[in-house]
């Protein structure tokens, strides 16, 4: 496994745990739409700080266990994984955004549409790692 | 006008003293894992890489890649 794709991994892991943790919690306690307003911003900060740890532990470790020879810089495969990764979900993050701007808010307001914005952020994300890992174990560009 | 890109690589590695996919990687600058997917035909190199690879071995660009109608 190539070093780009252990970083991939390590994206997609640490978004799918943080976050699938935080949406997790949402639909266990349906409470939270209740909780002061500075209260709410407890779970997700929680979320995005363990986000941030995990992908910086996670770098340092894989720094330390490979080679000099194995974290060779960004190469033209590399970049062309990335791009049509980010193309396809920069296509769905557009989709989302729409959903969640011009349709929900004659549905529903405050909070939820604010998770609404980070579920399809978090979508966007998975899907942009889950592509790009796909295309390594694919071998496809 | 349908067809693929057939590469000589592997053979062209092997006459080069069994040279390593890690060490022509190296001289052009991409991974192994892009020299092994570009053998493999699952993936195009870009024209430059593609004239690196061909000057590394000292052969013409149409004596590594080939069109297959």
């Amino acid at each position: 496994m190539s070093y780009k794709e252990k970083i991939a991994w390590l994206y997609l892991g640490a978004m799918g745990l943080c976050f699938g943790a935080y949406f997790a919690y949402l639909v266990a306690y349906p409470d939270f739409y209740n909780l002061p307003f500075l209260q709410k911003f407890v779970p997700l900060s929680i979320a995005g700080v363990l986000n941030m740890v995990l992908v910086g532990l996670g770098h340092l470790w894989l720094y330390l266990k490979n080679d000099k020879a194995d974290r060779i810089a960004t190469d033209e495969r590399d970049l062309k994984i990335d791009y049509s990764s980010m193309k396809i979900a920069y296509q769905l993050l557009v989709y989302a955004m729409l959903f969640v701007g011009c349709i929900l808010p004659f549905y529903v307001d405050g909070w939820k549409i604010v998770n609404c914005t980070i579920l399809a952020v978090v979508i966007a994300e998975l899907v942009h790692g889950g592509s790009v890992v796909l295309s390594y174990r694919k071998q496809m560009a | 006008m349908s067809g693929h890109i057939k590469n000589n690589i592997r053979t062209l590695r092997f006459h080069a003293n069994e040279m390593s996919q890690a060490e022509l990687g190296a001289k052009i600058g991409v991974t192994r894992q892009t020299i092994a997917a570009i053998e493999s035909g699952k993936y195009s190199p870009s024209l430059e890489a593609a004239f690196k690879i061909s000057e590394i071995f000292g052969v013409n660009l149409t004596d590594v890649f080939e069109w297959q109608a």
